[in-house]
């Protein structure tokens, strides 16, 4: 009986230690996590240019960044701003349009070269968009996009890029919806276009969502290509605008503007972080379904 | 069934060398007129490209790659004369098609058939062709987007093109296999491939597997059922995956500085108080090679381990419950039941995404362009000391004095066929591949 009760506080110590030490391991996760984030949001409300603080919080803490740049006849910022929002927007009606075409054409359909379009869309998603790089720039610049156009060139790389490998990401969900439901329609009467939009779309829309959320970060997120094609200032994104803020730090040149770069990057990140936290649900369940069943 | 022999099979594919003349012959007028517009439509459009060229040289402009020095531009030749390949092979296709379908329909019409009418074949392609169709405007956009330039970058990296044959001051001309040559027997651009192709390869797996190790790590802590708050902890641990990666990579780019940076004002001189037997100071974090080698492990670490976690966290939760009951009962200990159910189901169904995190990093450029441009610079050497082998692509063609398009494009070449050799071994292993490959 005694030896009983002292093997099991014994095992309740051990079971205590192991729930506190996956709580230390936790917490210390989330310090690091958060602490370079405080850092950048406490950065944003320096006033001052310099950076040396010693402390996590500044001494003195001003709007003035965030005032800068909506009101400084030197920033930039909301003209960025539109400029991304419009390739973003465009980017993510076209994506979601074709991507769902395409893959309820391979979901659906047995053709010629159904095969061997899947291995090349597997072979394309592979490859880097950086090893195309010279060429979208000699192309864009033969076709005069890149000096005319460099807004719908970028929208067209974005949209012609992203199509292999979330063609799969599709095709994986929408295999999961019964084909029986097709064929229901199709016995009522239903045509191939009444079909997608009527009766697979609606139940696709999880996927649909994440593909949207996607489509639509995909050229906030891109630096490289953007900096390659975008030639006048007034067109650039807020990526490459951003970067123009903190470019330069090391070799002196421009001064470096860290803490209105911090500013400005608050000012994108925090909408789409809140969105990435609300879809958190849609997001888990659109990654395991496509992304896990290729 | 067939009683007068007729030959209308051999005339209407004669008569359809001439566009369009098969299917008159075949008394598809509609037809024969539609094939016959759209041709010549086709023609008129890309004759002045393919056969004059309007800022190369057309469809010769392939071959030569311009002959004055000064006037011609040899890359708008070679992407012109690519573009003329490409016109002449979707001509030559329509009109393979229309001799194909002029030649079925003669046969059809010695064996006695009916021939079909427009109204027919417009229900054809929208039954039939409707995959096709539905394709069209995303393989469109693929194309141009993706193939078309893959396709230019390939014929680059066998030019000659770089500073030395720089248009429009100069020529470049074709030089065959000559820069894969070069590649691994130039001792300085041997050195410098190998140097870049090792710490691309160290930094693909160790980058790879911190993040992988950790996602798991951290995903099958919160879904312990003693653990409490887990809405809490999925939201903060999501955060880094939330802000956008440009923006974070630039924080660390400050956070990591030398001289300001908040890792050698703030983070070391608090342990340095808290354990100062260690005798912590302050690292060059962005002059010496190991620091900043480590430095990018960790914060790419930092980045993209809570994609990995949300997706376990996903397919934790489809682990069926009376495998782990099941365990118990054969008394198995934490660590087993880790080790033969928890690990082997997270794998197997997130393996396509964790071979993805692989080719992912092992050309990530951005991390390593946007936190120290692949420096710290190496003395007498071609690369930077992070440099991996995309980033080093883009420098020598973009930053430095060389300007080594047709080298880089090599480079590129080859980088692409490893990513796409591991890459393609890995997938078709995977039963993910085979299941989606039965459809």
């Amino acid at each position: 009986m005694n030896s009983k009760t002292r093997g099991s506080t014994a095992r309740k110590a051990k079971e205590g230690l192991r729930v506190t030490g996956m709580y230390v391991f936790l917490v210390v996760i989330c310090v690091v996590i958060i602490y370079p984030i405080l850092w950048i949001i406490f950065s944003s409300f320096n006033p001052s240019q310099s950076m040396f603080s010693s402390t996590l919080i500044p001494k003195e803490m001003s709007l003035s960044n965030y005032v800068w740049l909506f009101t400084s006849p030197d920033s930039d910022y909301l003209l960025w701003f539109c400029n991304s929002m419009k390739i973003s927007l465009t980017v993510m009606v076209l994506q979601v349009a074709l991507v769902s075409f395409t893959a309820y054409a391979y979901s659906r359909f047995s053709f010629r070269g159904k095969k061997f379009g899947l291995l090349i869309f597997m072979v394309l998603q592979i490859l880097p968009l950086t090893s195309a790089m010279i060429a979208f720039y000699a192309l864009g610049i033969l076709l005069g996009l890149v000096q005319n156009h460099a807004h719908a060139y970028l929208i067209a790389i974005y949209v012609g890029s992203a199509i292999p490998g979330n063609t799969y990401l599709v095709k994986g969900y929408l295999d999961n919806i019964p084909k029986e439901l097709d064929e229901a329609a199709y016995l009522d009467g239903a045509g191939n276009f009444t079909t997608f939009f009527l009766i697979v779309m609606p139940l696709a829309k999880p996927i649909l969502a994440v593909q949207a959320l996607w489509a639509f970060m995909t050229p906030l997120q891109d630096f490289v290509i953007a900096k390659l094609i975008i030639r006048e200032p007034e067109l650039n994104t807020l990526a490459v605008g951003l970067q123009s803020f903190v470019s330069g730090s090391m070799t002196g040149g421009t001064q470096m503007q860290f803490t209105k770069f911090a500013a400005g990057s608050l000012l994108i990140a925090l909408p789409i972080a809140l969105l990435y936290i609300f879809l958190q649900k849609y997001l888990i369940s659109g990654l395991t379904a496509g992304g896990t069943k290729g | 069934m067939n009683h007068k022999k007729t030959n209308h099979k051999t005339i209407a594919t004669l008569l359809a060398l001439i566009p369009g003349f098969g299917h008159f012959y075949n008394k598809q007028y509609w037809q024969g007129g539609a094939i016959l517009t759209i041709l010549a439509a086709y023609v008129c459009l890309t004759m002045n490209t393919v056969v004059r060229g309007t800022q190369g040289g057309g469809i010769a402009g392939l071959f030569t790659l311009g002959t004055v020095p000064g006037q011609d531009h040899s890359l708008f030749f070679l992407v012109e004369g690519l573009l003329s390949l490409f016109l002449i092979a979707v001509g030559l296709g329509i009109y393979l098609f229309s001799i194909y379908d002029a030649r079925k329909n003669g046969r059809r019409r010695d064996e006695g058939e009916p021939l079909y009418s427009m109204r027919d074949q417009y229900k054809a392609v929208m039954n039939r062709g409707f995959p096709y169709l539905i394709m069209a405007p995303g393989l469109i956009a693929m194309t141009l987007a993706v193939v078309f330039p893959i396709i230019t970058t390939v014929m680059i990296s066998m030019t000659n093109y770089n500073i030395n044959h720089m248009p429009p001051k100069k020529l470049f001309s074709w030089v065959g296999l000559k820069n894969y040559a070069d590649m691994f027997t130039m001792d300085s651009w041997k050195n410098a491939l190998l140097y870049t192709l090792s710490w691309t390869l160290i930094w693909t797996v160790c980058a790879t597997l911190l993040t992988i190790v950790m996602g798991i790590l951290v995903a099958v802590t919160v879904n312990q059922k003693e653990i409490r708050f887990k809405r809490f902890w999925r939201t903060v641990i999501i955060l880094p995956w939330a802000v956008p990666a440009f923006i974070s990579i630039l924080m660390f780019a400050v956070f990591f500085n030398d001289s300001f940076g908040a890792m050698n004002q703030q983070v070391i001189p608090f342990f340095d108080k808290l354990l100062p037997f260690l005798n912590l100071h302050a690292l060059p974090w962005k002059t010496q090679v190991a620091y900043t080698r480590l430095a990018l492990i960790l914060i790419q670490g930092w980045l993209g381990f809570p994609y990995i976690f949300v997706m376990v966290t996903g397919v934790l939760q489809s682990i069926p419950g009376d495998l782990y009951e099941a365990a118990q009962m054969d008394g198995a200990s934490r660590v087993q039941q880790f080790r033969s159910i928890t690990l082997p189901w997270i794998l197997s169904a997130t393996a396509p995404v964790l071979i993805t995190q692989f080719t992912f990093n092992f050309s990530n450029f951005n991390i390593i362009y946007l936190f120290n441009s692949g420096g710290p610079v190496i003395a007498g050497q071609l690369t930077g000391g992070t440099d991996l082998l995309v980033s080093w692509v883009y420098k020598i063609t973009t930053e430095s004095v060389t300007r080594e398009f047709g080298m880089g494009a090599a480079i590129t070449v080859f980088v692409s066929l490893i990513v796409m050799a591991i890459a393609l071994t890995q997938y078709v292993r995977t039963d993910a591949f085979k299941g989606g490959n039965e459809q």
